[in-house]
């Protein structure tokens, strides 16, 4: 990650000041405090309490029993919708991560181009983000009913065979639609990334290729892919972490169903916790959870750490 | 100096927390008081009952807090466990039975006055029963008819409402053949009470939730029949499209636009079609039989928490919501049955075409049991159902997978 | 290519995502502008029956919307505030000066992004049920900053790394102390970064449900999003003419903000996007 980093004036400036790194590093941490101190109460005690539950047997109504092992866990994964979950779970967030990652970098690369209306354009592009993701699912729920909806009303208007085609019946239909519109809120976001990324590249280097006869499909390929790689590293990850984690598309638009073929295992475990009252197995799950985005990140971590040193030589 | 800042800015949020902390000395005693909403017009019911009753009894001060129904559950798990829970609360009667198996609520029967037990029609508050103790109150009761849209059976040459489960199949099909925008008979698929649509079928085939054998009935033949009854509907296409993606507020919006001719559905929905099916004319009758007679009653219960430190308050506050007159009037706002006996003599429900069925059919309403694993069996069931309604399971072999998890839900105890 | 015929090519190119974009909206528009008996009739439009604008009305009278607009927006400024006053600190100290611990703090708050508040929150709010915060807009602020900071951090810390430090140090040569150095050269210099970090605190802690939902409990506390959830969440029909309506009004102010810093968050993200 350190091609565009302009990091080297600071790290000469560092190694010049290293001596009065000691009396500084009290200060630094007194800077730090506040913000590990915020994020520690708020966030670290729901965390171990999730962990406390895990393990232990756990009244509907929060009261932790007796120290249960591994008992919570073994009865998560013995239940075969928590499975089913697992692997609808990796099909929605490589599904909507990829497929974010597909449509945002045209967008990225036209938005970056110099043409009329460039800023309404872009304005259009980020409205996704303005509406909280439960409305943005509540209102999809209303486009896409077969009756009433605004979607068939269109199609066929158009002339098109939807006229009160039931789009939210059908599992695997109604699991495409909601990737759809989860690629379509992550768009925002990513763009805004990408175009960060673009941006940075300096105008100069296309017109050394430009000059060397290079088309300018030759200069996307060897000169902004490889420049552009970082941000969407950076794009790949948050997204996984947001996609991953995200409740309210699914919940709204389908609940889980039909036939818990669109849960995924967050909608999962909020069932467990609240419509089943076993929050010790929902506390297993948000644990497993957990568990598999660390590994997530323990692997981003070190292929990036990897690559840094290959760069760094 | 950045020392100072933040020392600043620490004292500062801490004074800004104590300033914006609700204080708490209260000289009255304060009964809060959680409802759940069914319509926009349940709070401000409740808000204005607590009104007056705070105006007539001035060392209470009862304080309404209202819900949406889908928050209900996460609302007071999280607040029981962490020690804020309401005086008062307002549940599904199929939470309360694991609510009161853990020990969250607290029973009643000490708490209300004499004779106050007996103004209830005896089969809305047993079900408020269970270990020989009363949980709570019975808010609202409803039971569930046969909704038909009159100009279109009329148009399908039909003359009278059908009473039987085949009259009413051979009714949806000549509605459905109207024409490509309307729809013979509704069928719920997804979402909330999807179960219950179902039930209405298993029960008039003289079905039940539990054998007697004491396990599940899903898989009995009765169960068969009843679910294959429904299968006939959406093989013959003579329900709306997309049984699995049509919860019954979708069903409801049907019927309420004209397009659908017959819907099962309870008293509710009068309120929606006076509001948003001006121009529909329409009729109710009881769910059609195929053995025998049956409704699904369901009902809503009010409880007091066991954590709560003003349990007479609560209880006073409790019997102020169920005088007649507070009843009667909770029950034309929303459109709910009769539950206490008084009330069910009103001529507003005995002579009302639109309320008369639900009454009538209060004799043979069945209930879903008093289970703390209820939801979970609703679930799984619900579960099977759609991929039967979808043509992914036979009857039989959906329906016992449905009956081998409540099995083994009900063993687990 | 002139710019004219780029520009046209750049618009057709860009339509198949726009016009999906903007079909919601179109649909919010036209819901919003509907009277209560046209939303599910035989015969349906695009077009309202008349140009109606009583939902609006009946929003902010009867429903007092206008209250969970002021409510949301004293949450969203206070988290914004409150998270940039702990990480602009954190994420100076982490890229100037020698943390002791920097790489676990740094994967800690990573981990700390990885969990959803959903799986959090009965611990959450037992949390703040026992430092008695339930139903104060303030244990919101707090809720979401915590959950926010992290990002900030990561922003800031990515922005301050570009910021050559020789200016700094040549303030502190001629006399200034490091905390004036630190505001009078090294702020106004990073100011778009700092300004592209709130507003991501702002749009998210804007449209945040769950934590809004459970801490908040009063009525006249709840933030827009809560709100309008609660208008679809009675239990026998849904009230799509103000939802539509109140989900409108709510992305307004927050789409103009995206519209006037435009260029600003584009050059921002620029800086702040890489380690």
């Amino acid at each position: 990650m350190s091609a565009i980093d302009s990091s080297t004036p600071i790290r000469t400036a560092t190694l010049r000041r290293s001596g009065a790194a000691q009396s500084n590093s009290l200060f630094a941490l007194i800077l730090v405090a506040p913000c590990l101190l915020l994020s520690v109460t708020v966030i670290g005690y729901p965390i171990f309490d999730v962990i406390r539950m895990s393990v232990f047997d756990v009244s509907r109504i929060g009261i932790v029993r007796e120290f249960a092992g591994f008992g919570n866990f073994i009865k998560t994964f013995s239940d075969p919708v928590f499975v089913q979950a697992c692997w609808q779970t990796l099909v929605w967030t490589v599904a909507v991560v990829g497929g974010t990652m597909l449509v945002s970098i045209p967008i990225a690369l036209i938005l970056n181009e110099d043409f009329y209306g460039r800023t309404i354009a872009r304005t259009i592009v980020l409205l996704p983000w303005a509406i909280s993701l439960a409305m943005t699912a509540v209102v999809w729920r209303y486009v896409v009913n077969g009756d009433f909806g605004t979607l068939n009303m269109t199609l066929s208007a158009l002339g098109l065979p939807f006229d009160g085609y039931p789009w939210l019946a059908d599992a695997r239909m109604a699991f495409i639609l909601e990737i759809l519109v989860g690629i379509l809120v992550s768009v925002p976001f990513t763009v805004t990334i990408l175009l960060g990324g673009l941006t940075s590249i300096p105008e100069t280097l296309y017109e050394a290729s430009a000059i060397d006869g290079a088309s300018p499909l030759h200069s996307l390929r060897y000169i902004t892919m490889p420049l552009l790689w970082p941000f969407m590293q950076i794009a790949i990850v948050l997204n996984v972490i947001y996609v991953f984690n995200s409740f309210p598309i699914i919940w709204i638009m389908t609940n889980g169903g039909p036939s818990n073929r669109t849960d995924i295992l967050i909608t999962y475990i909020y069932k467990q916790a609240f419509a089943f009252g076993k929050l010790g197995n929902a506390a297993a799950g948000s644990v497993v959870m957990f568990a598999m985005l660390l590994v997530f990140a323990v692997i981003y971590l070190y292929l990036t750490k990897a690559r840094g040193a290959q760069d760094d030589v | 100096m950045a020392k100072r800042l933040l020392g600043a800015l620490i004292f500062g949020s801490a004074v800004a927390m104590a300033a914006l902390q609700p204080t708490s000395t209260w000289a009255k005693d304060v009964v809060r008081v959680r409802v759940a909403e069914y319509s926009t017009k349940t709070g401000p019911f409740f808000q204005g009952l607590a009104e007056k009753f705070n105006a007539a009894n001035p060392d209470i001060e009862v304080k309404v807090e209202h819900l949406p129904w889908p928050e209900m559950q996460q609302q007071l798990v999280s607040d029981i466990s962490a020690g804020t829970a309401p005086d008062i609360s307002h549940m599904a009667t199929r939470w309360m039975a694991g609510f009161a198996k853990d020990g969250a609520l607290a029973p009643i029967e000490s708490l209300m006055s004499p004779g106050f037990a007996d103004t209830f029609v005896p089969t809305y508050l047993d079900l408020q029963k269970q270990d020989g103790h009363t949980w709570g109150l019975p808010i609202a009761a409803s039971a569930r008819g046969m909704f038909y849209n009159k100009k279109l059976l009329e148009k399908a040459g039909i003359t009278n409402p059908p009473k039987t489960w085949d009259e009413a199949f051979e009714a949806a099909k000549k509605i459905d053949a109207l024409g490509d925008d309307i729809y013979g008979m509704g069928m719920q698929g997804k979402d909330l009470d999807t179960e219950g649509y179902w039930f209405y079928s298993l029960w008039t085939h003289g079905g039940a939730i539990i054998g007697p054998d004491g396990k599940s009935g899903f898989a009995s033949p009765e169960a068969v029949a009843a679910t294959k009854n429904y299968l006939r509907f959406i093989e013959a296409k003579a329900t709306q499209p997309g049984v699995t993606g049509s919860s019954r507020e979708d069903l409801q919006n049907l019927f309420a636009a004209g397009k659908l001719g017959i819907v099962l559905s309870g008293p509710w929905l009068n309120a929606q079609m006076a509001e948003q099916g001006k121009d529909i004319d329409y009729g109710i009758s009881q769910i059609p039989i195929s053995t025998v007679s049956a409704t699904y009653g369901v009902t809503d219960t009010i409880s007091i928490l066991e954590t709560s430190k003003v349990k007479p308050q609560a209880m006073k506050f409790l019997e102020y919501i169920f005088s007649k007159e507070n009843r009667l009037e909770f029950g034309k706002l929303e459109g709910f049955v009769p539950v206490l006996k008084s009330e069910s003599t009103e001529p507003f429900f005995t002579d009302n075409p639109k309320m008369a069925v639900f009454l009538e059919m209060g004799p043979v309403a069945k209930f879903a049991p008093l289970f703390p694993r209820w939801e979970e069996m609703a679930d799984g069931l619900k579960s099977e159902l759609a991929k039967i309604y979808a043509g992914e399971a036979t009857p039989e072999a959906g329906l016992q997978a449905a009956a081998e998890k409540m099995n083994a839900l009900l063993a687990e105890k | 290519m002139s710019k004219a015929r780029k520009s046209v090519l750049c618009w057709v190119a860009l339509s198949p995502f726009l016009i999906i974009v903007l079909f919601p909206y179109l649909t919010m528009l036209s819901t919003a502008l509907k009277q209560k008996d046209e939303i599910f009739t035989f015969h349906r439009s695009w077009l309202p029956r008349e140009f109606y604008l009583g939902n609006f009305v009946e929003l902010f009278v009867d429903r007092n919307f206008g209250r969970a607009l002021v409510n949301s927006l004293t949450i969203s400024v206070g988290a914004t505030l409150l998270s940039l006053a702990v990480a602009i600190p954190a994420a100076y100290a982490l890229t100037r000066m020698r943390v002791p611990g920097n790489s676990a703090l740094t994967n800690y708050l990573l981990i700390t992004q990885m969990i959803s508040p959903i799986v959090l929150i009965i611990g959450l709010f037992r949390m703040f049920a026992y430092f008695g915060l339930i139903n104060s807009l303030m244990s919101v602020i707090i809720a979401h900053s915590a959950f926010f900071m992290a990002f900030a951090v990561w922003m800031l810390r990515s922005y301050f790394a570009t910021i050559p430090k020789d200016l700094e140090e040549a303030a502190w040569i001629d006399g200034a102390g490091r905390f004036s150095a630190f505001v009078r050269i090294f702020l106004p210099l990073c100011l778009p970064g700092v300004v592209v970090t709130a507003i991501f605190t702002f749009v998210n802690s804007w449209n945040e449900y769950a934590m809004s939902l459970t801490l908040l409990r009063d009525v006249s506390q709840q933030t827009a999003p809560v709100q309008i959830a609660f208008l679809t969440g009675t239990l026998y029909q849904i009230e799509w003419h103000l939802i539509m309506a109140a989900t409108l009004i709510a992305s307004v102010p927050v789409a103009i903000v995206f519209a006037s810093i435009q260029r600003y968050l584009i050059g921002g993200m620029s800086l702040g996007g890489v380690k």
